[in-house]
């Protein structure tokens, strides 16, 4: 599928996501350093850096489950500080640990998460069934959820963060325990929720697998360090299109350290 | 909200269907516990052993101590005619209680002189010695009525003096046969109903917690009320049902009489699984630890149980300060409510206090538990 085509979902000037300044402390310790950033409807944005960069206290302020230090964040046109409810309804969420329960089976655990969502029983079957096929766990309804490997765990996950039709989906590592085959299969996954519109915010330490985001932010040390499509990453940091994800991040990283600190030990 | 809720009620049952430990210990243990306590906790005194120094060693003396053995409350362990070896055995425990009757017993009787006899009680189980003796002393008492009244008819006086002997016609109620299973079965009930309701409710959250679960719940959009009345429900039901087991066992194998009304029984039953589930739950999610939470909930529940609710001890009789703590104790509500409707058949216009208790508690309980279930993880 060519670019151009996947493109023409997003939504130019309307944002899913938007960021401003955002701090998380914990302690003394600066998770996540006034960062800011945007989304576009129906954009695929990867969130890239390695462990302890401050990914998932982003993704968490993000789904109104911690509280920011400070700063602003909005989903659609909700505040994340106080109005996380309303957050709540409208995102599907997929923690990088499985955060499901292993004692109930596929079927189970997406009912569960339907009637936490409200979904009737008619639009839970409508809907069910789709989403099993989607996620390639048909056949597989009656398998209880620790008895499925680390892939199908994924997917599962992903059925039931997407059950409820959310508009934003924000996915945490969601191909960290996953063999490449089964990464490629999830990524495909993405983007077919893009393609019907849904905004994907995903995070990854793998280089190789977020260059099929449309966006990406390099986050280092709880800061973005550089943000745009992997085409305009490449083009500043390498100044090669042939260069790897890999290449900027260590560019980007580079460049980050030789800089005097802009946010801190200013005179 | 109600759907929510039952997804909930859907879910947590399947988690105790699924888990065998957890439906074993549901049944299995109020049932175990309900018996060993039934039968091991009692107040009855048979049996004392108690030794006799018949230093007198005279028909009369013999009758004495033949009334003791004739009681099924004695057992004489030793029967000397000299004073010798009872120290011994009151240090080794051997005997109870030592009776010394003095020489001259039987001739200064009959003269009409004062006649002292000794006892020697062995105070180290103060409950124990203190029933024993006053069995002993009335059993004495009676005897001495009767030589006295054997020695005034023999005079002819008794007939002449025209007193009229005051007779005593005393009718035990609730418990004609002083059982101490029947007081303590009830209250038993309440016990193991404290113990047990928390320390299931105890693992919940905090499995959610320790499973990761808890994050996917806080990331919807479920409200703490509903988490909580979600988990409450299928515990509060599995803890009926455990009840009526424990009341069950406490009718067939205790012969614990049931007097009062059903229906009071179920509502002081549903409050009580509410105030104690309630703690578990409060447990679990301040704790977020299953281990820890199941701990605390079986320490927090079980000592104030047995303690501070006047299953044992009598409320009135403990310190102020201790009495002040009892009233937070839930188990001390249902207590009085379930002797009140087995023994006595009370109903609510005696024990609405109770009920009203019960009811400031459960409603306490849950508000602390809503506040305690906080939506975020930090």
């Amino acid at each position: 599928m060519p670019l151009k085509d996947k493109e023409q979902k997003i939504t130019q000037n309307i944002y899913s996501v938007s960021v401003e300044n955002l701090t998380k402390r914990f302690g003394r310790f600066t998770a996540v350093n006034n960062i800011s950033f945007k989304v576009r409807q129906g954009e695929i944005f990867g969130f890239l850096g390695p462990n302890g960069a401050g990914k998932s206290t982003t993704i968490r302020i993000l789904c109104g489950i911690q509280k920011p230090t400070s700063g602003q964040a909005r989903i659609g046109s909700f505040d994340v500080g106080t109005q996380s409810e309303d957050i709540k309804r409208i995102i599907g969420y997929m923690s990088q640990k499985f955060t499901l329960y292993p004692d109930l089976t596929v079927e189970e655990n997406i009912s569960f998460y339907g009637g936490i969502h409200l979904l009737s029983r008619e639009s839970l079957i409508t809907r069910r069934k789709p989403v099993l096929k989607l996620s390639g766990l048909t056949g597989k309804e009656q398998t209880k959820a620790r008895d499925l490997s680390g892939g199908w765990k994924q997917r599962l996950s992903l059925a039931c963060a997407i059950l409820h039709e959310p508009q934003i989906l924000f996915l945490d590592e969601p191909t960290a325990s996953v063999d490449p085959s089964a990464r490629r299969d999830f990524w495909d996954l993405i983007y077919l929720l893009s393609a019907k519109g849904t905004t994907v915010f995903v995070t990854s330490h793998y280089m190789d697998e977020v260059e099929r985001a449309h966006r990406l932010a390099i986050l280092f040390e709880g800061r973005i360090i550089t943000i745009g499509s992997p085409a305009e990453l490449k083009k500043r940091h390498t100044g090669s299109m042939d260069a790897s994800l890999e290449d900027v991040f260590i560019t980007a990283v580079e460049e980050q350290r030789s800089l005097p600190s802009q946010q801190e030990g200013a005179p | 909200m109600r759907n929510r809720i039952l997804s909930l009620i859907r879910k947590e049952t399947l988690h105790i269907f699924r888990d065998p430990r957890s439906l074993y210990l549901a049944v299995g243990l109020p049932v175990l516990m309900v018996i060993l306590f039934g039968l091991g906790i009692t107040f009855d005194v048979n049996n004392v052993r108690i030794g006799i120094i018949d230093l007198d060693n005279s028909p009369l003396s013999r009758d004495l101590a033949f009334r003791l053995h004739a009681s099924s409350y004695f057992d004489i362990s030793s029967h000397e005619t000299v004073y010798r070896g009872m120290d011994q055995l009151l240090d080794e425990g051997k005997v109870k209680i030592v009776m010394v009757i003095p020489p001259q017993f039987s001739r200064s009787l009959n003269s009409g002189r004062d006649v002292k006899l000794q006892l020697l009680t062995d105070g180290s189980d103060s409950n124990t010695a203190q029933i024993a003796q006053g069995y002993l002393l009335s059993l004495i008492q009676i005897f001495s009525v009767d030589e006295l009244s054997e020695e005034l008819n023999r005079l002819g006086l008794l007939a002449t003096a025209g007193i009229p002997p005051i007779q005593l016609e005393s009718r035990i109620w609730y418990n004609p046969d002083l059982r101490s299973s029947t007081f303590i079965v009830p209250g038993l009930i309440a016990v193991v109903m404290m113990i047990l309701a928390a320390m299931l409710t105890s693992l919940t959250i905090a499995r959610e917690w320790e499973n990761g679960t808890m994050e996917q719940l806080i990331a919807s959009p479920i409200k703490p009320i509903e988490v909580i009345i979600g988990k409450l429900i299928p515990y509060y039901i599995l803890g009926l049902l455990q009840t009526s087991l424990v009341i069950g066992v406490g009718i067939l194998l205790f012969g614990i009489p049931f007097k009062g009304s059903l229906l009071l029984l179920f509502l002081a039953s549903s409050l009580f699984l509410i105030c104690s589930s309630g703690i578990g739950i409060y447990i679990s999610a301040a704790t977020r630890s299953q281990q820890l939470s199941f701990m605390l909930s079986v320490i927090l529940t079980m000592l104030p149980a047995f303690i501070l609710s006047g299953f044992i001890f009598p409320i009135s009789s403990m310190p102020r300060v201790i009495q002040g703590l009892t009233y937070l104790v839930p188990a001390r509500y249902f207590l009085t409510a379930l002797r009140g409707i087995f023994l006595k058949g009370t109903g609510l216009s005696v024990l609405w206090p109770q009920v009203l208790f019960l009811i400031l508690f459960a409603v306490g309980i849950m508000t602390a538990c809503t506040r305690k279930m906080t939506m975020r993880l930090d």
